[in-house]
């Protein structure tokens, strides 16, 4: 027995040298940009974020090495760019892929996402976007206000910072489920680089690997409400002579497909609001006119919003999706669906309830 | 009921979702694996219940020494060791995969014999333990494990792009004719009950049938939840592609607040623990049946000592032999005709087992 358990304490020695590397010679990668190359031998030109931790742990840094290099796929860039960096390139915190806009609007992004799902390393939940003008311009800026290297984009996406409206939050795999699948088509927010600061207003949907819509900043709000990923969010409500901002802090959109002799979809929209800031005073008893103003503004708006998408021919919402869930026609379904979407009529109904007028009337 | 029988059922139950089973699943949602795992569900619920009530008949006995007073020595030999043979393998396959789940997401650089040895270590000498101190060893592995399962759990089906239209449309092709392979590997799901054939005779259990309903229903909850939320998660196209579709479903859960951001890391803790925990008693059971195939007691103390040692040192080699040697999409598709054969020893065991409660029966008479 003694022998045995001699036996299995020298199993400890097994873990050494087994491919773990001291901290201080790995160089984190934070953030991961891939552009269109400039120049007529690569394909890609790609771009890493590297964190470069402070002399003190107390201090806060926010330096980063941007490191480029043009090549014709992702395992060659890392292997170009390892030559680059004394230390070994670690991708465990690589929370950021940035795709350049020329890159999206031209060449076929599935390609080049077979890299990042096929890793290990690479986090499912790992965020993206588009960078306009380039993925290089957008990985250069260095918020002032940043505490940490990259971390500005992260809180921008997370929900535990700024929760603003327009900002699409598109994770890694979100984005290669909507690749792959019929019926649904991938979007993802448009990071604008202006000059020491980011302003992410827009957002991109795909088509055939493709960007092939951009979305103002009031679509992607709507958007984002559609999508169920934005609950708190305000509008401006400017009809029959008044102007006013209201803030809805649960908006639910929910839509009914209905089929029939013409397909239809319905949209239910509920919400109940607070007036946020008015040209004028609200009277108490008018109340309910400005409840009706606010669903005719809805009503208005995201009418508009599903019927953009319909002429451009995308579906980020995912209506072919509910289609081919609720029929069992499984061999022509979808090219029934392709036949019909154009044709779809589209009736929105909104409900809203303004709770209040905040402070004053 | 006893604890131990609900522990060693919801051992498979959750050893399923990480393993081999979720895959074969989801390769087929389109041809028929919702309507086989339906079949598999009323099939396995009914096997269960069989098989309680005729171990019923026999307190405290576990299956050598029942088939010790029924059969002739030869068939008995026989029966026994290929059922040992059979649980020897499903251990085997387990480690296995772990093991090609270890070196793609845990350490690729470390080469595939030492992850083998170190597993092999522990599941061998815990194997060889009394039958009762398995058993006390399942119960403390899965009450750490509990509160890993019920956080996925939770995280998974309150996921914000948990998309459920997905969910519905592969639920549009439950009218397909049911798959067989799925329908084996369905059937799996239940096979914790059966490792009851050795536990019995240190567990004394009374089965009550009324259990076998409730049992039923949290393996529907459990196979709804293998099946459909990878689907809701990575997407009904998407989910083909991937190789361990449940490890890249715990990738798409965030842990906001928590020092591991990726719920993957969470989620391979549970699996390592559960894949262990699993192997071990499937060895278990193998050795014990061997054991009692061959009547180690009538033998000499030495021989006692060092057969069992040779049995399963025999068995590592069989498994190295089989890593080395075999592609993983080899020893996939050994392994689902592997399910087959199981399937059919189930069916075998079962009708023997009421074959003896019968005869007991008249034996009172």
């Amino acid at each position: 027995m003694r022998g045995f358990k001699f036996f299995i304490a020298c199993l400890f020695f097994l873990l050494a040298g087994c491919g773990y590397k001291d901290i201080d010679k790995r160089f984190f990668v934070v953030a991961i940009g891939v552009d269109k190359s400039t120049s007529d031998h690569a394909k890609y030109k790609i771009t890493f974020k590297a964190a470069i931790p402070p002399e003190k742990p107390s201090a806060k840094s926010n330096e980063s090495e941007i490191v480029t290099t043009e090549t014709d796929s992702m395992t060659d860039a890392v292997r170009v760019l390892r030559s680059q960096l004394d230390k070994e390139l670690d991708f465990s915190h690589a929370k950021a892929i940035i795709l350049g806009q020329s890159f999206v609007e031209k060449e076929d992004v599935s390609e080049i996402l077979d890299w990042f799902i096929r890793r290990r390393d690479i986090q499912g939940i790992a965020y993206m976007g588009v960078g306009s003008p380039t993925a290089l311009e957008v990985l250069h800026i260095k918020p002032t206000f940043e505490r940490l290297p990259g971390n500005a984009l992260f809180l921008y996406f997370g929900r535990s910072g700024t929760e603003a409206p327009y900002i699409i939050t598109e994770p890694l795999f979100d984005f290669y489920r909507r690749i792959k699948e019929k019926g649904v088509d991938p979007i993802l927010p448009i990071i604008q680089a202006e000059g020491d600061k980011y302003s992410i207003r827009s957002s991109a949907i795909f088509k055939n690997y493709r960007m092939s819509l951009i979305l103002n900043d009031l679509e992607s709000e709507i958007l984002n409400t559609f999508l169920g990923r934005l609950k708190k969010t305000d509008f401006k409500i400017h009809a029959d002579g008044k102007e006013f901002f209201v803030f809805a802090d649960s908006a639910k959109l929910k839509y009914d497909l209905l089929v029939g002799e013409k397909t239809r979809i319905h949209i239910h929209c509920k919400m109940s609001v607070t007036i946020e800031e008015s040209k004028e005073t609200l009277a108490l008893e008018k109340l309910h006119q400005l409840e009706v103003l606010t669903e005719q503004e809805i009503n208005k708006n995201v009418l508009k919003l599903v019927k953009k998408l319909q002429q451009a021919n995308v579906d980020p919402i995912g209506f072919g999706l509910r289609y081919r869930a609720s029929h069992f026609n499984n061999q022509n379904e979808w090219q029934e669906w392709e036949k019909i979407y154009p044709e779809i009529e589209f009736t929105v109904n909104a409900d809203v309830r303004v709770r209040g007028t905040g402070a004053i009337y | 009921m006893n604890r131990f029988y609900y522990y060693l059922i919801f051992l498979n139950m959750t050893v399923n979702v990480v393993a081999f089973v979720p895959n074969v699943l989801l390769q087929q949602r389109f041809s028929g694996a919702l309507s086989a795992m339906m079949l598999a569900l009323l099939v396995g619920t009914i096997n269960m219940w069989i098989f309680g009530v005729c171990m019923n008949r026999f307190p405290g006995e576990s299956l050598p020494e029942i088939m010790n007073r029924y059969m002739k020595p030869w068939i008995r030999t026989l029966f026994l060791l290929f059922l040992g043979v059979n649980w020897f393998i499903a251990g085997m396959i387990t480690i296995l995969i772990f093991v090609d789940v270890s070196k793609q997401y845990i350490n690729p650089e470390m080469p595939e014999w030492i992850f083998l040895f170190i597993f092999l270590v522990f599941v061998v000498l815990c194997a060889k333990m009394p039958s009762i101190k398995v058993l006390y060893l399942l119960e403390l592995l899965l009450i750490i494990n509990l509160p890993l399962v019920v956080i996925i759990f939770l995280k998974v089906y309150t996921h914000p792009y948990f998309s459920w239209d997905a969910v519905k449309e592969v639920g549009t092709h439950a009218f397909s004719i049911p798959a067989w392979d799925s329908f084996t590997v369905a059937l799996y799901t239940f096979a914790g009950y059966l490792n009851m054939i050795i536990f019995a005779s240190v567990a004394k259990v009374q089965f009550k049938a009324s259990r076998a309903w409730m049992i039923g229903g949290v393996a529907l909850v459990n196979l709804f939840t293998t099946f459909f939320v990878p689907i809701g998660l990575i997407g009904s196209e998407a989910v083909g592609l991937a190789r361990y579709p449940w490890v890249m479903t715990a990738d798409t859960i965030r842990f906001d607040l928590s020092p591991i951001e990726r719920g993957i890391g969470l989620f391979l803790l549970l699996y390592v623990s559960i894949s262990l925990t699993s192997a071990l008693i499937h060895w278990h059971v193998g050795l014990e049946l061997m054991k009692g195939a061959i009547n180690l007691k009538k033998y000499k103390p030495k021989v006692q000592r060092v057969l069992p040692w040779v049995v399963t040192l025999t068995f590592c080699g069989v498994t190295f032999a089989v890593e080395k040697l075999l592609f993983q999409s080899q020893i996939r598709s050994l392994s689902l005709i592997w399910y087959t054969i199981r399937l059919f020893g189930e069916f075998l065991l079962i009708f023997l087992l009421c074959y003896f409660a019968w005869r007991r029966g008249h034996e009172r008479v």
